[in-house]
């Protein structure tokens, strides 16, 4: 048993290595999974759980900013937390963000740390 | 600090970050020749008060070794082979990023594009531009190019 995550970066270099982070968080994990873009993740999320979305912003088809407006709009989805993992680091930015409900706001590079400290902060200890 | 130190500044510490890369600046003039240089190039634009474009010209070998250090796999593995070109593009995507907050500050709203790969016809242009960074990285040369345009107003 643990969180169920999902991780959506256009990346594939980067949805590799933020797998590979959050196993070095030692949190649990029931599930990790993962998306290349808005449209797929919320095509997971119609078959599955998700406890937590990491988010890039900038993705071809829809992008991070696009998905969470979408899942605001989902009764199922709108209270899923979402945490921008971008490489942007503007101080209006993410005011935005957090004004639109974004939990969090990862810069790259990121480190299991702050990954950790992340989750902690918004999901809790998994009991 | 002048803008090229800036520069190599945010290029070394997201390379070591990121891919426990170390970058050096090459004490002679190691231009490559690019008619024998295997480099892939990679670019990505930028969008805020002022508009412009950041290009990274890697050995294929060089990108290969980035996405084994990122991933965490030996540089011999297929998929560092596979995924050397989203490395350097992930690598730029950052380095840009990081590079924005360093010259413009944290306040102003930049949006980035997504990487593109570059024609390789484009290299023999940027090798000559005055204003390049050649670097050496793991012993291969990797050359960063800028551009800024001045953002259209009213």
């Amino acid at each position: 048993m643990g969180y169920t995550v999902m991780v959506v970066d256009d990346s594939d270099t980067i949805r590799s290595v933020l797998v590979r982070t959050l196993g070095l968080t030692k949190l649990p994990f029931s599930e990790i999974l993962t998306a290349s873009n808005g449209v797929e993740a919320l095509e997971k999320m119609k078959e599955h759980w998700v406890d937590l979305v990491f988010s890039d912003l900038h993705m071809p088809e829809m992008g991070g900013i696009e998905l969470i407006r979408r899942m605001r709009e989902l009764p199922s989805y709108n209270e899923i937390p979402v945490v921008i993992v971008s490489t942007e680091g503007s101080t209006t930015r993410i005011d935005n963000l957090k004004e639109m409900g974004v939990k969090g706001y990862i810069r790259k590079p990121f480190t299991p740390e702050g990954i950790r400290n992340m989750i902690l902060s918004i999901l809790g200890t998994w009991e | 600090m002048d803008l090229r130190e800036q520069t190599i500044q945010v290029i070394a510490r997201i390379l070591g970050e990121t891919a426990y890369i170390f970058v050096e600046i090459p004490d002679e003039n190691p231009i490559p020749d690019p008619d024998k240089w295997d480099a892939a190039g990679v670019s990505l634009r930028f969008y805020g008060s002022e508009n412009g474009e950041m290009r990274m010209w890697a050995s294929r070998g060089f990108a290969r070794c980035v996405a084994a250090n990122m991933l965490g796999i030996d540089e011999e593995d297929e998929t560092a082979q596979e995924k050397g070109l989203d490395a350097l593009k992930e690598s730029l995507n950052i380095i840009l990023g990081n590079y924005i907050t360093t010259i413009y500050g944290v306040e102003p709203v930049f949006d980035l594009g997504l990487p593109e790969p570059l024609d390789p016809a484009a290299l023999h242009t940027d090798l000559v531009r005055s204003d390049a960074i050649l670097l050496t990285a793991e012993d291969y040369p990797v050359l960063f190019v800028t551009d800024h345009v001045a953002a259209k107003t009213g």
